[in-house]
């Protein structure tokens, strides 16, 4: 038996079966449609991974004050904190999404002079309302994991550095939320599959997502499993890449150890 | 020979000065009215059984630990304010003034508390960067010769977690040469090391004794304490029970609790 792993027999048996399924997918079924739509495929495909990239960062940076008022702030900030994640965690995300669309794009228009300012262009679309609740959704989350994270730094590494004199500030640049971010990768990288999976739900405000192209293609042909194989096989590859990218940050983590 | 030590303790200037220091933890008193000074390159060891506090007496000369009373705290030559809180419960009054002054001591822990995300020279290189705003080029130099000092400069590539206990405190140790103090603070540095490690550590500390820099070490090592010491306080429930040299301590030693603390490890 070779002692290559991608040669194992269980992974030989589903190639092999994945390699059927794909030829009688692409002999027997119906992808004449794919052409006539590939602009709005990777236009679709562009907005998913644009909302995904950019909810990740902004979440990601709302969640390290989260997580640092939870562990280590003052009593009130401390519970401000800790109500925003719970709400956040304990509210569907579309209620979330639809509250913020709905709701304030509803009231927005009554705040006298708005419709003449330089914003008005911005609310009136639905991507910011996508963005800005798919943030937030995101910051809960994180906001909660590090809060963890920071707590599960041992406190002696602080110490030694507050001992020698360095400024709280840069503790926490250099030791405290590096070391925090280490630990926290592989549950980081469950959250961001759990936030590209929740993209679609944007495609309900009007926010033309790849879910959204294809649920349109649907309409419009008729054709029923075709596209929703296609969105799959999107999502899947696309979730693929961020296991593969954070196997790689955590490996160059783990070599430290 | 009592001649010299007068004259020793008049000339050298005191780097580190407490009086009445008293220090609690949620309502029960540790530490009862401590009096201790440091002067310049003098060898102190803390010794005293558990919960003693020994610790408490170190943290609270950095200001780790903030006491709840003391008349006289000076450090390096300098007074540092505290000021009660609406609570009654002081802290540090100036913190950059405190920052400043915690870069000239530094402080060796039982747990060694490297940082793991750093190699062991970045390690040492940290606070000449950060704190000191040394060119890295120069902290690196530094850093080179310490390892070298203590043995690990093939190791200076290593990540703290790749080292045995021995290896990361002597890493400790060059760390906390780094920024040249004018005081080092040792916490049972070897008490968290297999009985094969202690040893390694022990020669480096014994070298810097011998270099005459200023030191305090808390220890369980009493063949250590008697070498290198030039005086032993012994703490007992949080206060010091007796004082005096190597000698006095471990062979005439005139408090009760000393005599039972020397029988006990003997
Ligand atoms: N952060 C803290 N909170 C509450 N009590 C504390 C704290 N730190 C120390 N104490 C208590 O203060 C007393 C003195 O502790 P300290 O750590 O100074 O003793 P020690 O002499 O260093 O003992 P050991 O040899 O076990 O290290 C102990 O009773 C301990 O329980
Ligand atoms: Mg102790």
């Amino acid at each position: 038996m070779p002692k290559v792993s991608l040669f194992a027999p269980h992974r030989l048996v589903l190639m092999a079966l994945a390699l059927i399924l794909c030829l009688s997918a692409a002999i027997n079924m119906d992808w004449s449609w794919m052409e006539r739509y590939s602009q709005d495929i990777i236009g679709g495909l562009w907005r998913t991974l644009a909302l995904l990239t950019g909810t990740a960062i902004i979440g990601f940076l709302l969640s390290i004050p989260l997580g640092l008022a939870q562990a280590a702030g003052p009593a009130p900030l401390a519970w401000l904190a800790r109500g925003f994640c719970t709400l956040i965690r304990g509210t569907p995300i579309l209620l979330q999404l639809w509250l913020l669309y709905y709701g304030l794009g509803s009231v927005l228009p009554y705040i006298p002079g708005i419709r003449q300012s330089w914003l008005w262009p911005l609310l009136s679309e639905a991507w910011p309302y996508a963005m800005v609740s798919l943030s937030l959704c995101f910051a809960g989350y994180g906001g909660e994991v590090m809060r963890g994270a920071f707590k599960g730094v041992p406190n002696g590494e602080l110490e030694a550095a507050q001992a020698m004199g360095m400024h709280p500030f840069t503790i926490l640049r250099r030791i405290w939320l590096p070391r925090a971010i280490q630990r926290v990768l592989p549950t980081l990288n469950g959250e961001l599959i759990m936030q590209l999976k929740a993209t679609p739900l944007a495609a309900t405000i009007a926010f033309i997502d790849i879910y959204a192209v294809i649920a349109r293609i649907r309409q419009e042909t008729y054709i029923i499993y075709e596209p929703l194989l296609l969105l799959a096989l999107a999502y899947l590859i696309m979730a693929g890449l961020i296991t593969l990218g954070f196997r790689y940050l955590e490996n160059r983590t783990q070599a430290r150890r | 020979m009592p001649a010299t030590e007068v004259t020793a303790s008049t000339t050298q200037t005191p780097v580190i000065e407490v009086r009445g220091l008293r220090k609690s933890f949620n309502g029960i008193e540790v530490l009862k009215g401590i009096d201790l000074t440091a002067h310049k390159g003098e060898v102190i060891a803390l010794i005293g059984g558990s919960g003693s506090g020994k610790s408490t007496t170190l943290r609270c000369l950095n200001l780790l630990e903030v006491p709840h009373e003391v008349t006289k705290l000076e450090l390096l030559g300098e007074p540092v304010a505290l000021n009660p809180d609406r609570h009654g419960q002081l802290s540090v009054a100036d913190r950059r003034h405190l920052r400043g002054l915690r870069s000239r001591l530094a402080m060796v822990f039982q747990n060694f508390n490297l940082w793991p995300h750093m190699t062991l020279e970045e390690n040492v290189m940290e606070v000449p960067v950060q704190v000191l705003g040394q060119p890295r080029a120069e902290a690196r130099d530094t850093a080179h010769r310490l390892l070298e000092r203590v043995g690990l400069l093939d190791k200076r590539e290593a990540y703290p977690d790749w080292l045995s206990g021995g290896q990361q405190q002597r890493g400790a140790i060059a760390r906390a040469l780094a920024t040249e103090p004018e005081v080092l603070l040792f916490d049972e540095p070897t008490s968290a090391l297999d009985p094969e490690l202690v040893g390694e550590v022990l020669s480096v500390m014994k070298g810097l004794a011998e270099e005459g820099r200023t030191m305090i070490i808390v220890t369980h090592e009493m063949q250590f304490a008697a070498d290198v010491a030039d005086r032993v306080i012994f703490l007992d429930n949080g206060v010091i029970a007796e004082q005096g040299t190597a000698q006095q301590i471990f062979q005439s030693p005139k408090n009760e609790r000393l005599q039972q603390f020397i029988r006990a490890i003997n």
